[in-house]
């Protein structure tokens, strides 16, 4: 018999960011200054998204996630793509075993995409069949080996990294994996003072630890809460229009759009954009989407959808500037006095 | 439980409805401005002259700038209301804005905007939430101290357009004295020019005795119809409120012109109301009782309204033709009450039945009242055929005679008596009445003509130089306008008239003739100016292109004299009159 939802309450919305403010300050504890990172990890596991990070090397790509699959006690697991990593070393596959009998039989070997948090790292150095074993997965939460379908525990995510400047060697990811990811995430460098607070807390001979902070089954009841929260209708058409207007060919599209992007967003960013947004809104424990929230995930959600044009590479214009014009170009419902 | 949408939508009729008051004073102030470039457009000419500087060549008429400051106002109009309403639309909110706008002055994230949709009923989510969003939503409805923000002045705009206002004002009436503004209105009226000359003039003179005379005899005129019952009462009303004005012109000297042009306005409205509808009212005499028509007929017949004696006699005509013998007997006894009999044998020979050649107006009613005798009689023997026959005829008779009392002559008087006294006024308070003598080019031989007219002005007349005879002057000024002419030749036609004759209102019939209608002696050739008048008001129509010519040089001649030399504020208008008055068809 399923679980009958308890109903969202004032009490439940603050129960939801407190616990949620636990996990971001346990998580912040083992990664310094990176608490936007962190903050958009959050909206990407209550969303049930994947999320890209993108960041150089050593900045700290990994480790958030590690830290994260820590403070929810969640299984973790990591793939290192290399360009021979196979489909099946990620889904797993049939191997013939012999029982105690001595007949042979097919046994499922499950692959390390069966976690709840899995760390692709590097994905755009394994070759497109490989990143492509992960589509099924990322979609739909399960896999298909031998003609069975099997489903993933839940929760589920996949986090993958990549490096943005070594791409000797290396095999973009397409453009319709891209779309699944619901957010892509920057890792900035760090400013001065974290730098500092790196070297001083983790070159010591006690590592910090992570303490566990969040159940697996509070955060199902987290993301299944997300889902509830309540989105106007003007909040939705404001991110209709953003969609929109990342598409060079509409008559709403702001003049760097035209010029710099080739393709816009899929109505899958729609999707992404609203769930961001009610992920964010629990964060601060409202129970209701804002148009202010959806400002604040419209750049993760946004940057990865949109395909630059060759004028974009030719004048360095980043998709975080186009999202930059985005913002301010598409008009809000707003009050004029 | 607060309702949340009617709350906000009421918030929102008072947010626009201050939009919209404010855009209203915006849109006053900046047409006070323009208003202000537009006054001084059209009193630039008068400005410059009164700077003491003459207007350059290359200046613009009057006329022009009166013009151009009209389609300026006009313009200004237009842009500041589009412009308004093009504000208004930006400004004015729907409730999700005003929602909106609240959530952001209270700092918090679209509660109120999101819980008008969840009344609504078009939010997504889970109703549980729903509910918190809308117990949200109160708590921030109750937290609002001033949803509306309040009335914003248009502040250097509006203080900017008043100053200028009241200085362009101030400027003006300082350096004028007169109504500044008077002609954003339009042209000045007589009443205006009359009202102005009289309340800048602080001694005004009392009026002259010949002046209260010939006011007195109007007004008598006009009071004799004070209790006239066929009457329309609509045109009563109009010979109130003209007698009224008669009263006011005599008992206050210093509004006496204006009360004058008022009554004569009023006047002019009686004639144009007979013109359109006639000043009998049929269903009021269809009323009456054949004692009362008869007793009615027989008051208009000794006071000499016979065109009331007409109107009633044809009524009982009417009444004639359709009664029955006891009907006819009753109108026979009415008769008989009203009209005595009359002595048959002081004229044996007269015939009741049409007018005879030579007939003296004693002798015609003596007629008349045979004729009513005879009907009578006609009446009694039952005869309503012939005597309504009779009556038709005799009503016809009255009709065309008109009569000294009836209400077409009296009109005619009573104009003719307001406008000389007037022109009397003009002279009591020592203005030169304005007058224009006309010469005739002599035709070689013959005398000298005189001008004649009314009032105190000068009259001078030119002569055009003719074949020899001097021309002959007049205008409508007191004394004759003397002819100048060279010494030899025949005289010239010259002749004006200040005063109008009786039936130029066109109230008389043809035929019925003023008692000072002025003829002019036809002499000399048929192209002089006071030749074309006369041909043009005889309705010969082979003079109009010559009039029509003869009135536009005369008026550029007079609009130049208005517009370059010091001619007094209160006679320019007046002189435009005259020539917008005489203006060809």
């Amino acid at each position: 018999m399923q679980e009958q939802p308890s109903p969202i309450t004032e009490q439940r919305l603050v129960a939801a960011q407190d616990a949620l403010g636990k996990l971001k300050t346990e998580i912040e504890k083992r990664l310094f200054g990176q608490s936007a990172l962190v903050v958009q990890a959050i909206i990407g596991l209550l969303a049930r998204g994947n999320i890209l990070i993108e960041g150089q090397p050593g900045l700290g790509k990994t480790l958030p996630v590690h830290v994260m699959s820590e403070a929810l006690d969640l299984q973790f697991s990591r793939i290192q793509f290399t360009p021979d990593l196979m489909p099946a070393d990620i889904t797993g596959s049939q191997t013939l075993v012999h029982d105690e009998k001595g007949a042979a039989r097919l046994e499922f070997r499950a692959g390390p995409v069966f976690a709840n948090i899995v760390l692709a790292d590097e994905i755009n150095r394994a070759t497109p069949k490989t990143q492509s074993a992960l589509l099924e997965a990322m979609q739909e939460q399960a896999v298909t080996v031998g003609g069975a379908r099997r489903e993933l525990p839940a929760p589920f995510i996949v986090a993958a990294t990549q490096n943005p400047i070594e791409m000797e060697g290396t095999y973009p990811l397409p453009e319709a994996q891209l779309d699944r990811f619901l957010l892509k995430l920057e890792v900035p460098f760090p400013s001065f003072e974290t730098l500092r607070d790196i070297g001083l807390h983790t070159t010591g001979t006690t590592e910090p630890t992570t303490e566990r902070v969040m159940d697996r089954q509070t955060l199902i009841d987290l993301q299944s809460l997300v889902r509830d929260i309540t989105v106007a209708p003007h909040v939705a058409e404001y991110a209709a229009k953003m969609v929109m207007a990342t598409h060079p060919d509409s008559p709403d599209a702001p003049e760097s759009i035209r010029k710099y992007v080739r393709y816009g967003a899929s109505p899958r960013a729609m999707q992404s954009l609203i769930l961001a947004g009610r992920a964010y809104a629990l964060l601060c424990g409202r129970a209701w989407v804002g148009e202010d929230d959806l400002r604040q995930v419209a750049h993760p959600v946004l940057r990865h959808r949109m395909i630059p044009s060759f004028d974009a590479k030719l004048e360095n214009i980043t998709n975080n500037d186009l999202v930059d014009n985005l913002l301010s170009t598409v008009s809000e419902v707003r009050a004029t006095g | 439980m607060t309702d949340v949408v009617s709350l906000v939508a009421q918030w929102t009729r008072g947010n626009n409805r201050r939009r919209l008051i404010e855009e209203f004073l915006t849109g006053a102030a900046t047409l006070a401005l323009l208003g202000a470039v537009c006054v001084l457009m059209h009193r630039a000419a008068w400005v410059v002259t009164r700077l003491g500087a003459s207007p350059p060549t290359w200046f613009p008429s009057a006329n022009t700038l009166a013009t151009a400051a009209y389609v300026a106002a006009g313009l200004s109009v237009l842009y500041v209301t589009l412009r308004g309403a093009r504000r208004y639309r930006g400004r004015r909110l729907d409730a999700l804005q005003m929602a909106r706008q609240i959530d952001a002055s209270n700092g918090s994230a679209d509660p109120l905007s999101t819980a008008l949709a969840v009344e609504a009923g078009t939010a997504a989510g889970s109703p549980d939430a729903m509910a918190i969003v809308h117990a949200k939503a109160q708590q921030a409805v109750g937290a609002v101290t001033r949803p509306v923000r309040g009335l914003q002045a248009p502040g250097g705009l509006m203080a900017g357009a008043g100053v200028a206002v009241a200085a362009t004002v101030a400027g003006l009436l300082l350096l004028s004295g007169d109504n500044a503004f008077g002609q954003l209105d339009g042209p000045a009226t007589p009443d205006d020019v009359a009202e102005a000359s009289t309340e800048v003039q602080d001694d005004t003179p009392p009026l002259s005795d010949a002046t209260k005379e010939r006011l007195d005899e109007a007004l008598a005129r006009l009071e004799r119809f004070e209790d006239n019952p066929a009457l329309k009462q609509e045109a009563k009303e109009t010979l109130a409120e003209a007698r009224d004005h008669l009263r006011q012109a005599l008992s206050d000297p210093k509004r006496t012109m204006g009360s004058l042009s008022r009554a004569e306005q009023a006047l002019r409205r009686v004639a144009k109301q007979a013109r359109k509808h006639g000043l009998y009212d049929q269903e009021k005499m269809q009323a009456m009782s054949p004692a009362e028509l008869a007793e009615q007929m027989s008051k208009a017949m000794d006071g000499q309204d016979n065109q009331t004696a007409a109107e009633l006699g044809e009524e009982m005509a009417r009444r004639m033709e359709d009664a029955s013998a006891s009907e006819l007997q009753a109108m026979s006894r009415a008769f008989e009450q009203n009209f005595k009999p009359t002595d048959s044998s002081a004229r044996p020979g007269s015939d009741p039945s049409g007018p005879r050649p030579g007939e003296t107006a004693e002798e015609r009613a003596e007629r008349w009242e045979k004729s009513l005798e005879k009907m009578t009689e006609q009446m009694r023997r039952g005869e309503s055929g012939m005597s309504s026959s009779e009556m038709r005829r005799l009503a016809d008779e009255m009709r065309k005679s008109g009569g000294a009392g009836s209400l077409d002559r009296s009109l005619d008087d009573a104009l003719s008596d307001i406008r000389k006294a007037r022109e009397g006024r003009l002279g009591d308070m020592g203005e030169d009445k304005p007058g224009a003598g006309e010469g005739e080019p002599g035709g070689g031989e013959g005398k000298p003509g005189a001008g004649e007219g009314p009032g105190m002005g000068e009259g001078a007349g030119e002569g055009g130089p003719g074949e020899g005879g001097p021309g002959e002057g007049g205008g409508p000024g007191e004394g004759g306008g003397p002819g100048e002419g060279p010494p030899s030749g025949k005289p010239g036609p010259g002749g004006g008239s200040g005063s109008f004759a009786p039936g130029s209102m066109g109230f008389l019939p043809p035929g019925v003739g003023s008692t000072e209608k002025i003829d002019t002696p036809k002499a000399g050739v048929d192209n002089g100016a006071i030749r074309i008048i006369q041909r043009i008001s005889a309705g010969r129509r082979d003079a109009k292109g010559q009039y029509k010519e003869l009135h536009q040089q005369y008026e550029e001649v007079a609009e130049e004299a208005v517009r370059r030399e010091q001619i007094p504020l209160t006679r320019r208008e007046y002189i435009r009159e005259y020539f917008e008055a005489v203006r060809p068809e």
